[in-house]
Order: structure tokens, then sequence, then C-alpha cells
């Protein structure tokens, strides 16, 4: 019987390798996502944000300002401009997403003491790219503004070491806890390689059952048949003996490669990304017994790809979402998945702290088996009736 | 032709209603999608963040300021701990996201102008949240300090308060926030209207991914003659059978986050029926091509789930191209959602026009032509695999 059911699973895994288009899925999907991401957000912050510069007063100042800009990494002065009203041309052809004035007598104001004003004109419509050349902005004009603060005081008559206490009485420590440098990749790959891995594995166990017959499966045995739940452990273990690697490797590529800090045990995050497989392994099948075509229901993965993802609250935090909303998160694996790669790797979580999401997922676990199997049951049931492989008909 | 190309239509029409679950998912699917991305984004903003805090000050000053914190809409209090060595497993439990920490003799050293500090740990692990919790604490804590910058040199120089209050604060820096005014306390403006591209990009081509396929296996033009001779009017028919029922769908998709949830709409007319006619015509030519080509349904949905699967947070959409790699730069402009998405935030939240949109104007160009390729190779092999058009009509 062992060896029946190890015969079993080991045709499972070439039936995976033989075939062209899911070993493609299979291996594509995870590493590219992991590779392509990772390329994509190498730099892991928004650098060199192309801004425009309204120079009204040519004053000195203005062009110390200016200086001071062009040396922030954050930004990228592409050119000057008689007027902000051309920012907005500018921002639709991509050439600029933000404009900085010095208005008319702006270094006149400075040394009078009337408190001049810089205006920036920004492009709201990306956020990422508005906040950072807001902030780059805000930062630079900052340092200018504790500098005129402290002349302004010594004109004053304070002696020049007290001022700077006086000129700055409350000042606001910002720690950035977990990703001090606001890495865009530690906080983002990791949670797409789940969502990656979550549509693969679907996809490939739903394709894998659709062009596998049971005729094919009983003639494979030349002994006594396995009962069906051991037939369906057996293509679970199959498949998963595949998928685990590939997942692993997936992972580890961006905590190695692309350098995401992991704080947290290693062997806890591998052993939740185990049951992770083992669940979508499940609802594969689950999923190709509600639609009974591989088609539709890798379609339909496609389709739910992307809103699990955003769903999952992995990039707009879960408890900013409206409360019916937050009420269905809990209910989706990859949230609980995200939870634990996220907290274990990034704030160093352990198991004691991540205890909810394991639990939820060793509840996923039980019930994307039994949904599992109730389909593969289907299925067999089907297949008896008719023997003929059925990859034709429902293509 | 017209004929031809309607009756090609009428075929069409008759298989896809065969299988109605299909049409549910490709028609309906992005429609509720969208609907589904407003549920997400529906708070606009990032509220309620936890805030613990730890007061070693214990003084008037210290509750004052955790009073004008739990006043922002941003935060809500999680309590008082001990010791920020707390805070990171409130963050893992998710019970707490940011920490003030207000230390011992505050409120002394700042009466003795010695200054003071507070310190403002924030759970930077989410990128979105950990940059609203510290703008937030940012703006509350600002006029605490231009209050007492004011106390103090009006105290020490003799000033009278509104000089001093101006002294405090010497270069003002006005903002203004031009295409999406609620900026970063108004994320529904902005993600959700791109983020339904994605699912109008699967539906073009999954739509059209078993029409090629198809003829390969259940069905064959026997009972269409005229078509053998015409294959324009064939690919012609195909995608327009398609397109019709997708057009509203993509109509209506791309108005719901305007006309449910108030996202702006800047721009209608030529330039947004051109783009919303031009992206679904290709993306349909393209699927039905790449499944008459490989002739096997599964396959075609695999390039296209290749193809789509990366596909939004490479565009640039959220992610800025100028940030990326060059060498990414060449993966960006080869996706097909890349010009639709680009192009439709262009004309409807930044009110441009076709001329604003040349680089997208060229992607497209560049997919249509490969759409186009594919279809004419696609049916040619049709033809070929059915030479008298003599295969049994399914």
């Amino acid at each position: 019987m062992d060896k029946t059911l190890l015969k079993l699973c080991l045709r499972e895994v070439k039936r995976i390798i033989s075939d062209p288009r899911i070993v493609t899925l299979l291996l594509c999907g995870p590493f590219a996502y992991a590779f392509i991401f990772g390329g994509v957000y190498w730099n892991g912050r928004t650098t060199n944000v192309p801004i425009i510069i309204v120079d009204q007063d040519h004053s000195r100042l203005s062009r110390e300002l200016t200086t001071a800009l062009r040396s922030s990494d954050s930004l990228s002065i592409v050119g000057f401009a008689n007027s902000p009203a051309e920012l907005p041309p500018m921002t639709r052809r991509e050439e600029a997403y933000a404009c900085v004035m010095f208005p008319l007598h702006f270094e006149r104001d400075v040394l009078a003491g009337r408190s001049p004003r810089v205006a920036i004109v920004l492009d709201g419509s990306n956020t990422l790219i508005g906040g950072t050349a807001l902030n780059a902005i805000r930062t630079i004009v900052g340092t200018y503004q504790v500098g005129v603060d402290r002349r302004v005081l010594e004109a004053t008559g304070f002696p020049a070491g007290s001022v700077p206490t006086v000129a700055r009485p409350i000042i606001m420590t910002g720690r950035q806890l977990f990703n001090p440098t606001s890495n865009y990749s530690y906080f983002l790959l990791i949670g797409l390689v789940c969502a990656a891995s979550q549509s693969v594995l679907r996809m490939i166990t739903g394709m894998s059952i659709g062009l596998d017959s049971y005729k094919e499966l009983r003639d494979s045995v030349k002994t006594d048949m396995p009962s069906i739940p051991w037939l369906f452990a057996t293509k679970v273990a199959g498949t998963c003996c595949l998928a685990i690697p590939v997942v692993f490797g997936a992972a580890a590529s961006v905590l190695t490669l692309f350098g995401m800090p992991h704080r947290g045990s290693l062997p806890l995050i591998f052993s939740a990304l185990a049951v992770y497989v083992v669940i979508h392994v499940c609802m594969g099948y689950g999923y190709y017994g509600m639609c009974k075509s591989y088609i539709l229901s890798t379609h339909l993965h496609l389709f739910m790809a992307v809103v699990l993802f955003f769903l999952s609250g992995f990039t707009w935090p879960y408890y900013a979402m409206p409360p019916a909303v937050q009420a269905i998160t809990p209910f989706i694996p990859i949230f609980h998945m995200n939870c634990i790669m996220r907290k274990v790797n990034l704030v160093g979580a352990t198991a004691g702290w991540v205890l909810p999401h394991l639990v939820a997922l060793a509840v996923w676990l039980v019930i994307a088996y039994a949904w599992g199997y109730k389909a593969f049951k289907q299925w067999c049931r089907e297949q008896n009736l008719a023997p003929a492989p059925d990859s034709q008909a429902v293509a | 032709m017209i004929r031809d190309i309607l009756q090609v239509v009428k075929r069409e029409w008759q298989w896809i209603l065969l299988e109605k679950r299909y049409i549910v998912l490709v028609l309906v699917g992005p429609i509720l999608f969208t609907l589904c991305l407003h549920g997400i984004y529906g708070t606009k903003k990032v509220v309620g963040l936890p805030v613990v805090f730890v007061d070693h000050d214990h003084s008037q000053l210290s509750r004052e300021m955790s009073r004008a914190f739990l006043a922002n809409e941003a935060f809500k209090s999680a309590g008082y701990i001990n010791s920020p060595d707390e805070f990171p497993k409130l963050v893992a439990e998710d019970r707490a996201h940011v920490c003030v920490v207000f230390p011992y003799g505050m409120e002394r050293n700042l009466k003795a102008g010695r200054g003071g500090r507070v310190e403002v740990m924030v759970d930077q692990s989410n990128f979105l949240s950990g940059s609203v919790e510290l703008a937030n604490a940012n703006a509350v804590l600002t006029p605490f300090s231009v209050v007492a910058d004011a106390r103090i040199i009006e105290a020490v120089d003799g000033v009278k308060q509104e000089q001093a209050l101006r002294r405090a604060m010497p270069i003002d820096v006005g903002t203004r926030v031009l295409f999406n005014p609620g900026f970063t306390s108004n994320y529904l403006n902005y993600i959700p209207v791109g983020a339904a591209t994605i699912s109008l990009q699967l539906a073009a081509l999954l739509i059209g991914i078993r029409s090629g396929s198809s003829e390969f296996q259940e069905r064959s033009f026997q009972p269409l003659p005229s078509v053998q001779a015409n294959p324009i009017a064939l690919v012609a028919g195909k995608v327009v059978s398609y397109l019709l029922p997708l057009l509203p769908i993509y109509l209506i998709t791309l108005l719901i986050p305007h006309v449910l949830f108030g996202s702006p709409f800047v721009r209608t007319g030529l330039s947004f029926c051109v783009i919303l006619v031009w992206f679904p015509a290709a993306l349909i030519t393209f699927g039905y091509g790449l499944s008459a080509l490989t002739g096997d349904s599964l396959m075609a949905t695999e390039v296209c789930a290749l193809l789509t699967l990366p596909n939004f947070l490479v565009t640039g959409y959220t992610w800025p191209m100028f940030a990326s790699p060059k060498a990414m730069l060449l993966f960006t402009y080869g996706m097909p959602l890349y010009p639709f998405a680009f192009a439709m935030k262009k004309i409807t939240i930044l009110g441009g026009t076709l001329a604003d949109c040349i680089n997208q104007i060229w992607c497209l160009t560049g997919w249509s032509l490969i759409a186009v390729l594919f279809a004419w190779a696609g049916t040619r092999r049709i033809f070929t695999h059915h030479p008298e058009g003599s295969v049994s009509h399914g």
C-alpha cells in the first residue's frame, strides 16, 4: 500500500513536470514576481522627482535655495519656468511633477523680518511622487528657516550659543521602526511573492486535475486502487513536493538577493509558508470543482488575484478600511500569511505574537482540505461514470 | 463585407451565450472589482491608527500633547505603556502602530529654556501607514513648538506676541496640490481609478481568448462559406462581437469612481472615446490572435496570465517610472496596461488630451500592430486547418 501511495505521488510530480504549460507557470510565477518587482523597487525609495523652479526674485537667497534643492537626490531640477501655470501641461507630458516658486521681494522680506513665502505647486495624482517632492522641498526650506530664525534672534541681541535652543524648544524625534529607510521593496516585495504564489498554486492545481483522468490514474496503479481519501492525499502531496521548494526559493530570493531584513525566526516563516502552499493547492481543487473547467477556474483566479491582494491589507492597511471590509479580511488566507511574513520578518515577532494568524492558517488548512477533498470526490465520481479524458471537452 | 461581419458576430454571440458563467465572470467581473476597490478605500485616508503613550513626565504639557494627539482623527488611543520596549510586541499584535514618548523632565526643561524632546516611534513596516503616522505626529507637535518658540522670544526679547510668532516662522511654505486636492488625505481619487484598469484589461484579453482556439476543436466555418474568402471580415466580426458587449462595461467601470464616489473626472470628449475604444479593440484582437495561433485556450490564458499578473505595479502608476532602474523601463513600456492606465489618468484626472499622451499612443500603436500580426497569423492557421470549412459544426 505504501509503495502504491508513493507511486501515485511520484506520478503527480511527473505529470506536472512533463506538462510545459503547468511547469512554466509554476516556475515563472513566483520567481518572476520576485525578480521583476525586486528590479522595479531596486532603489528602495523614490528619487529624482523632476521639478521646475520659478524664480521671480532673482536674489542671492533664491539662488542659494535652488542650489540646495539641486543637491537633494530626491529631486531633479529639469528647468526654470516663468510661471507656475507652466506646470500642469508639463505634468501631463510627464516632464515635471512639482514647481517651487520664489516670489518677488523674497530676500527683501526675509531681511526685513516680514515672513516671506515659498510656494510649492505639485502633482497630487500620485501620492508617492507628490509626497516625496513635498517632503524633500519642505526639509530643505526648513533648514533655511532655522538659519533665518537664528539670524533674526542673533540680531535681536541673543548670545550666539543659546540661539539654537531657543529657536527650537520642542524637538520631535521621529523613529521609523522596522523599516528605518522607508524602503519600498522591504514593505511590498514579500507580500507580492505571497500573492503570486496564491494565484499560481490555484491555477496549476486546477490545470493538473482538469488534464487528468480517473482512467489514467487507475491504469497507473497495477495493484489495488487506494481509497479516494488516500488518492487525494497523494495528489496534494505530489503537487506540494514541487510547489513548496518553488515558493521557498522565491521567498528566499527576496530575503537574500534583494536584502529584505529578517529579524524573526526563519523556521517559523517557512513552516507557515509550507502550510500556506498546502492550503492553496487544496483550494485549487475546490475552485476546479466549483467551475468544472480548468479554463474558467484559471480565469477566475486571474480576476481574483488583485482583489485578494488589495483586500489582504498589504498596501492599504486593513485597520484603515471601512468596518464592513475589515470584517472580510480575516477570512482570506493571504491576509494571515502576509501578516506573519511582515511581522516576523520586519518586526521580529515570535510565534506567540502571531498566534492568532497561525491558528487562522491552521483552520484554513482544515477547511481547504475538506473543500478540495469534496471536489476531488465529485471528480472521481464523474470520471467513473464517464471515464474518457475531459481535457478536450472542457476546453 | 458588412454582411459577412454581421454573420460572424451572430455566430460568435450564439457560441458565447452557451457558457453563461463565463459571460458573468468577464462582464460583471470588472464592475465588481471596481466596487470592491472602492469598498477598501472607502475611508479615503488612513484614520484611527492606534497610538500608545509612554509618559515619563506626567506633566500638564505631556497631558495636553496626548489630548492633542487624540484630537487628530488619524489617531486613536490604545492606552499607556511603561516603556517603549513594549511597543514592538503591540505592533505585532496590531494593538498599536505609533508610540509617543514624553521623556522625564520635558516640561521642566522647556520652562528652563533648554528645549524639550518628544520621541515618536512609528511602525514603518507598512510604508503607507508609517508615512501618515509621521506626518500627523508632526502636524500635532508643530503648533506646540511654534507657540513655545513665540513664548520664549516674547519673554526673553520683550517683543509683542504677534511679532514673536512671526519671528518664530520666518519662511512660510505655501503648498498647492494640483489634480488631487485631497492628496495624501484622499487615496480614493488615486488608486482605485488606476486599479480598475487591471480588470478591464483582463476582461478584454480573456473574452477573446477562446474564440480562436475553439475553431480547432468544436467549431468550423461550414455555415459561413463567404467568410472563407474574406479573412478581414472574420477578424473584424470577431473583434466587433466582443467589443460591443465590452464597451458599456468599460464605460460603467470607468464612471463608477466618478458617479458613485466622487472621484475627479475632468475631461470626456474625443480623447476619452478614442482610448476607450482603441485599447479593448487592440487587446481583443491580440487575445483572438494568440488563441488562434496557439490553438490552445490554456496556453493562450497562460501567456495572458504572465502578461497581466505583474502588470499594474510595474506600469508606473504607483511606483514612478523615473525611480526604477533604466533597464526596467523597457519592461514597463512593453506592458499593455501602461498606455491605457496612463492615458486614462491623464485624460480623466489631469484633464489632458491625446496630444499629452504621445508615449502612450506609441505603445498602444505597437500593441495594435502586434495584435494585428497575431490575428493575421492565427486566421491563416485556422483556414489552413479547415481548408474547406468541412469540420463538424458544434
